[in-house]
């Protein structure tokens, strides 16, 4: 593709080096997309402390604020670049039904219209089957498709920029795509939140989700970033963006508004405390800097196997003993919210304090191949996916 | 789940959805609440978790403030959220409307509280929270939905073709016919990839209608019925398959004004023979009755009952009934008949008025066109040869109860003047919210708890508060007692779809 006929059009040679700053539209999509994450998260905790909802709750208005900043940036920046982008502008842009717009745009603005999509669609479903009976739903799906869109088309906008700027290293907006990477791996988190209580981590179903889930947002972008250590860095973001609503949530009042009440909390209920991902993060880094550059076809499926193998071994080793210690008395804290994550229609009983599904999911030698296989495959398609993204100019 | 799925379709096929009556879910209450005569209706969601409408209206001055609170019967009163206080509906006088959640299935009870210048007064209302219907899309969000599917559709793929055409190409750079070519692939193969998804998404979809009809949907106990002569008596047999748990379990009975269970009987299908009679309980799960003298045919059964959750149901079923014994026919009495059983044979006359015998006569009040999902009071008084309204007797507490019935049998409710509710539900849920009664009341025995209510004031004009379900033609049998006996009036009534 490198070598396709590079004709002169209407632009000159485009200033990689000359964007010094962050442009505004990529700050805004990004705001957007931490106002989704932090949004969700704390529509969850309104689900789990007052419990009624309505379209207009505050939680619901951050979550549709961060998709209508980015939708309309996005859509500012195409019409602009459409009628009155410069000319390096719109050479810096790709072709779309006519108009022109970063890649990043585009996918950013089918993120907000799926959003927007899901909500009617939503509306209609809790009239149909009931409210939230379960959390991963058609339209629920439809509107974490529309969210994880949002991000992606951050993080497409600020890989342009990086790719445009000469050299290695710091350069424009490649903290701004760790963060953004952060927030995607804090929303592939809480998507999967009916499954990663800390009572869960000991069923194979867990880590058959998890492994994968994580390793394919965290390995096309340690591929694609700059940075030194990217995988952690991005694990240490969403720990830190996790942790702020862990401790923050707790901190505003908050009282059921419905029946029944089996646990009269008084302040608003926070999320269990975060994966450590901070760990098998750093095996992805590491292994990239090894295998991760020269040549050969046989590098990447060899890295894929190695780095499914070290991030599944250390994450298995991280979270089956840190879920014990979070299940014990010793994390019953504000700090670790061992004993406060419960909502105020959990009964109250030793079943909070066990390992759940042990009897129909245990984690076997064989349900671990099975996580294990996943994540190889994760893994592959990440490094190709990384491969690519390293690549994104416009 | 099998067996579950068979009494699901047989219930289909039968079009009879069954709760607590049969086809009309909305709850009312009237009463007083304190000092405060007021008219309660419950407007369930049909579907857990949902929104009930709940409207107040207090037919008395000097209201400050109402609110309403949702209490679980399991949970409690310790259990239930801060009450909501009901707005006062714009342009009328006397009217409150709120909304609340109902989270979970079962029994709850709505406590209604009324404040003002005659003190503070309260209500309970019981309500059943289950599933009943799963809405179709209106077909104006169908197309709407659809077509933001399609713009989607579109816009995903060539998203793809645009990446694949030329985001990695520099800056200025026009792609190659490879380029074009290599994106017109990703177009195929996104679109691919996607309809296979949407394919995937639309199979959850039906998966999870499917669940929803057979797992959430309220589904009835079975019950089968059989009648077998016995010497001079033709014995009604229900009995409840308790294996078949259906929605919420077969859990022990209270009375219902004294009773256990009421049976309804409809010769089906000119509704032409009607009897109201109370079993006696044989065992947990089944009941016998003594048939009153009505004529052979098919009948469709209706057995209200109410369990120790506060939670009432209708079980439905049909049974056929053979001809009566002959005359003279000898053996033993095995059943004593209910001294509150009754039964008319005939159908309702064209004027507003039934013939009762003795010169009596039932006429029924004239009151605005009935319309579907409007409020009613459906008011009748007796009158005497001399044309005097008679006085009336209460019997199972109460002055009048009534049987309300659509020609198509799609709803079925058994009314009082106090409201289409479960006297003992609410008595049951009052004493359960005043801490006199454990949540679980029996044991085995199932020993009664609930006693005839006492009988309302007024002895010569009744009322029943009714809200239609449904526009189409209903048959309404009225029963009063008056001389010792048990009379019951008939009548047809039209009902219209609102505007």
């Amino acid at each position: 593709m490198q070598s396709a006929a590079i004709t002169s059009l209407e632009s000159p040679p485009l200033a990689s080096t000359r964007a010094a700053t962050v442009p505004w539209y990529c700050a805004a999509v990004v705001f957007g997309a931490t106002c989704i994450l932090l949004g969700v998260i704390w529509d969850i905790s309104w689900h789990q402390s007052i419990g009624r909802d309505t379209f207009w709750t505050p939680a619901h208005m951050v979550i549709y604020l961060g998709g209508t900043l980015g939708g309309l940036s996005c859509g500012w920046l195409a019409i602009k670049t459409t009628f009155w982008g410069t000319a390096e502008e719109r050479a810096g842009s790709v072709k779309f039904w006519g108009a022109r717009a970063p890649l990043g745009a585009w996918v950013t603005i089918w993120g907000a219209m799926a959003m927007l999509t899901s909500a009617p669609f939503d509306n209609w479903w809790h009239d149909a089957y009931g409210l939230d009976v379960q959390i991963i739903s058609p339209p629920h799906s439809i509107l974490a498709a529309g969210m994880y869109h949002v991000v992606a088309g951050a993080i497409l906008l600020v890989l342009s920029l990086q790719n445009r700027a000469a050299g290695v290293g710091r350069t424009t907006g490649s903290w701004l795509l760790l963060f953004a990477g952060g927030v995607l791996l804090g929303m592939a988190a809480t998507m999967v939140m009916q499954y990663n209580f800390p009572n869960q981590q000991h069923t194979a179903l867990y880590y058959q989700i998890s492994c994968p889930l994580y390793l394919i947002v965290l390995v096309p972008l340690a591929r694609a970033s700059r940075l030194r250590w990217p995988a952690t860095t991005i694990a240490a973001i969403y720990i830190a963006l996790s942790l702020a609503m862990v401790w923050l949530l707790p901190l505003f009042a908050a009282t059921p508004k419905l029946a029944p009440i089996y646990n009269p909390i008084t302040h608003f209920v926070p999320p269990p405390f975060p994966q450590l991902l901070i760990v098998p993060a750093l095996a992805i880094d590491l292994l990239l800097r090894w295998l991760g550059g020269g040549r050969g076809w046989w590098r990447d499926w060899v890295l894929a196997g190695l780095i499914a193998v070290a991030f599944t071994g250390l994450f298995l080793a991280t979270q089956w003993f840190f879920a014990k210690f979070l299940l014990s008395p010793a994390a019953a804290n504000w700090f670790f919210v061992g004993d406060r994550y419960w909502s105020y229609g959990a009964q109250p009983g030793v079943w909070r304090n066990e390992f759940w599904q042990l009897k129909t999911d245990p984690l076997t030698l064989k349900g671990l191949g099975l996580a294990l296989l996943l994540a190889f495959g994760a893994t592959r398609i990440g490094l190709w996916s990384g491969k690519w993204q390293s690549k994104v100019q416009r | 789940m099998r067996r579950e799925n068979f009494f699901t379709l047989l219930l289909v096929l039968l079009a009879l959805p069954a709760e607590a009556h049969v086809g009309s879910p909305n709850v009312i209450y009237e009463g007083n609440a304190g000092a405060y005569p007021i008219r309660v209706i419950v407007r369930m969601p049909g579907v857990v978790p949902g929104l009930a409408e709940i409207s107040v209206r207090v037919t008395a001055p000097d209201v400050r403030r109402v609110t309403v609170l949702p209490v679980h019967w399991r949970a409690g009163v310790e259990g239930a959220p801060p009450p909501d206080e009901a707005k006062a509906v714009r342009g009328e006088t006397n009217l409150y409307s709120a909304e609340l959640w109902l989270m979970t299935r079962g029994a709850y009870s709505v406590h209604v509280r009324v404040e003002g210048g005659r003190g503070d007064g309260k209500a309970i209302v019981p309500v059943n929270s289950v599933a009943e219907t799963r809405l179709p899309m209106p077909r104006g969000l169908a197309v709407a939905l659809g077509g933001l599917g399609v713009l989607l559709f579109l816009f995903w793929v060539t998203i793809h073709g645009t990446a694949t055409r030329e985001s990695v190409l520099a800056a200025g750079a026009a792609p190659s016919r490879r380029d074009v070519w290599l994106g017109r692939g990703a177009i195929v193969a996104s679109a691919l990839g996607l309809a296979a998804a949407l394919f995937a998404g639309k199979h959850w979809w039906d998966n999870v209608d499917r669940d929803h009809r057979n797992n959430r949907l309220f589904q009835p106990i079975a019950v089968t019925t059989s009648v077998r002569v016995e010497g001079a008596q033709r014995i009604v047999r229900l009995q409840v398959d308790d294996r078949n748990q259906g929605s919420l379990g077969w859990t022990p009975l209270v009375p219902d004004h004294g009773k256990l269970m009421h049976v309804f009987l409809v010769r089906e299908p000119g509704m032409d023979e009607f009897a109201h009679i109370h079993p006696v309980r044989r065992d947990a799960t089944t009941f016998e009755v003594a048939l009153p003298p009505v004529s052979a045919g098919n009948y469709r059964v209706y057995a209200d009952v109410t369990h120790e959750s506060g939670l009432s149901k209708t079980l439905v079923a049909l049974v056929e009934v053979p001809d009566m014994p002959a005359v003279g026919a000898v053996g033993e009495f095995l059943l004593t008949p209910d001294a509150d059983d009754s039964w008319h044979s005939g159908t309702a006359g064209e004027k507003p008025s039934a013939p009762l015998g003795n010169g009596l006569t039932m006429e029924w009040e004239p009151g605005p066109p009935l319309l579907e999902k409007r409020e009613a009071s459906l008011r009748f008084v007796v009158m005497d040869a001399q044309r005097q309204p008679a006085k009336l007797e209460p019997f199972m507490g109460m002055f009048s109860h009534a049987a309300i019935r659509r020609a198509d049998g799609a709803v079925f409710a058994h009314l009082h003047p106090g409201g289409s509710l479960s006297m003992a539900a609410q008595q049951v849920l009052e004493a359960r919210a005043e801490n006199k009664l454990p949540k679980i009341i029996t044991a085995a025995s199932m020993e009664p708890f609930c006693k005839s209510p006492p009988a309302l004031l007024g002895d010569q004009t009744v009322s029943f508060p009714y809200e239609f379900p449904r526009p189409g033609r209903y048959r309404i049998w009225v029963q009063v007692k008056i001389n010792g006996r048990i009379l019951t009036g008939v009548f047809d009534a039209d009902v219209q779809t609102a505007k």
